[in-house]
């Protein structure tokens, strides 16, 4: 007898062993990946949430005229929105505008803080204004009309 | 495709079945017969070999698992083919395996062999019962699928050598227990 004898009778092994042998994975191993794709998913949901602001709050600035009323002689019936939008987290918001004289007009700005948008529009009483402010996964709608008597922006709820 | 679903392609005597068995364990079968051949045209045709013995076997044989079914086909056409290279420089990775399994049993060829292989095989199978499963699997992936150890211990999560060590371990316990079975001096 020599080694090719025995490798020779390997062959003829039942083959349940050699099904065994295909089908064996190292429980170490499985347990080595298992955590290794959790703490994958930890580290993305954790990075998720630090690009998710906790505060995201668009504010209306009264009087929104200041600017437009005294530039009347130049521009027909202009009238101003001023807002102040703060975002507590470094991500990048869009505010889009609906309505009127912007309809369609969209800004992105990159946050972590305060920042201030001023618009220029038309101060018709007829027109709104819809401002949607988008920021990770939060949204903020706000919606406007002009009151030309009282100068001011009245918000109306969204 | 399940293995079921193949078989069924053999029985109904569909060429198919050749090629859902070569697209399920086509890269196992060519591996294991380069690794014993160390040609990749003679692996090739030893493979095809086997696919065509697996044909003439199903029906009326019915394996389940299919797969060491058509390696144990495979495995006997490459060795048949590795003995017929004698000639050949030995520099396959089953030589490797031969020559670790000489610490095994001594080369002492005899007219007995063919009667003795056979108790052999059952005997090793004893053996590798008494193994605890990760050294089966390491012995079986060395000296029946002729892996390398770099290969072994990637699928196994040891180092190459923790692999060295475990198998040396495994081939001396094997030699014990045929020389307890007076299989061997």
């Amino acid at each position: 007898m020599n080694a090719k004898t025995l490798s020779a009778a390997l062959t003829e092994l039942d083959p349940a062993l050699l099904a065994e042998a295909e089908a064996y994975r190292p429980r170490k191993k499985i347990i080595l990946r298992s955590l290794a794709a959790a703490a994958a998913c930890l580290m993305i949901l954790v990075g998720i949430r630090m690009m998710q602001p906790a505060e995201l709050d668009l504010r209306l600035i009264q009087p929104g005229t200041a600017r437009g009323i005294s530039l009347a002689s130049a521009l027909e019936d202009p009238a101003e929105i001023r807002l102040e939008l703060t975002v507590d987290a470094p991500v990048a918001a869009t505010v889009r505008v609906s309505g009127g004289t912007l309809d369609g007009e969209t800004r992105k700005i990159a946050f972590l803080g305060t920042k201030n948008l001023v618009w220029m529009v038309s101060a018709d009483p007829a027109e709104c204004y819809t401002l949607t402010v988008n920021a990770g996964f939060r949204t903020q709608r706000m919606i406007l009309t002009f009151n030309p008597v009282e100068n001011t922006w009245t918000v109306l709820p969204a | 495709m399940e293995d079921e679903a193949i078989i069924a392609l053999f029985f109904a005597r569909s060429e198919q079945a050749i090629a859902e068995l070569d697209g399920k364990y086509g890269k196992i079968c060519r591996g294991l017969a380069q690794r014993i051949l160390n040609d990749q045209r003679d692996a090739e045709e030893c493979v095809s070999d086997a696919y065509f013995g697996t044909w003439n076997a199903i029906p009326p044989a019915h394996p389940d698992p299919l797969l060491p079914f058509v390696c144990r086909i495979l495995r006997n056409r490459a060795i048949a083919r590795y003995h017929a290279n004698a000639a050949q420089k030995r520099n396959s990775e089953y030589d490797l395996s031969l020559s670790e399994l000489e610490e095994v049993v001594p080369d002492t060829a005899s007219a007995e062999d063919a009667v003795l292989a056979g108790e052999l095989t059952r005997l090793v199978e004893e053996y590798l019962r008494t193994l605890k499963t990760p050294d089966r699997v390491l012995f079986l992936r060395r000296y029946y699928y002729a892996e390398p150890y770099e290969t072994i211990a990637r699928r196994l999560g040891l180092s190459p050598k923790n692999v060295s060590v475990r198998l040396s371990r495994v081939r001396a316990g094997l030699r014990r227990y045929l020389k307890e079975k007076e299989i061997i001096p």
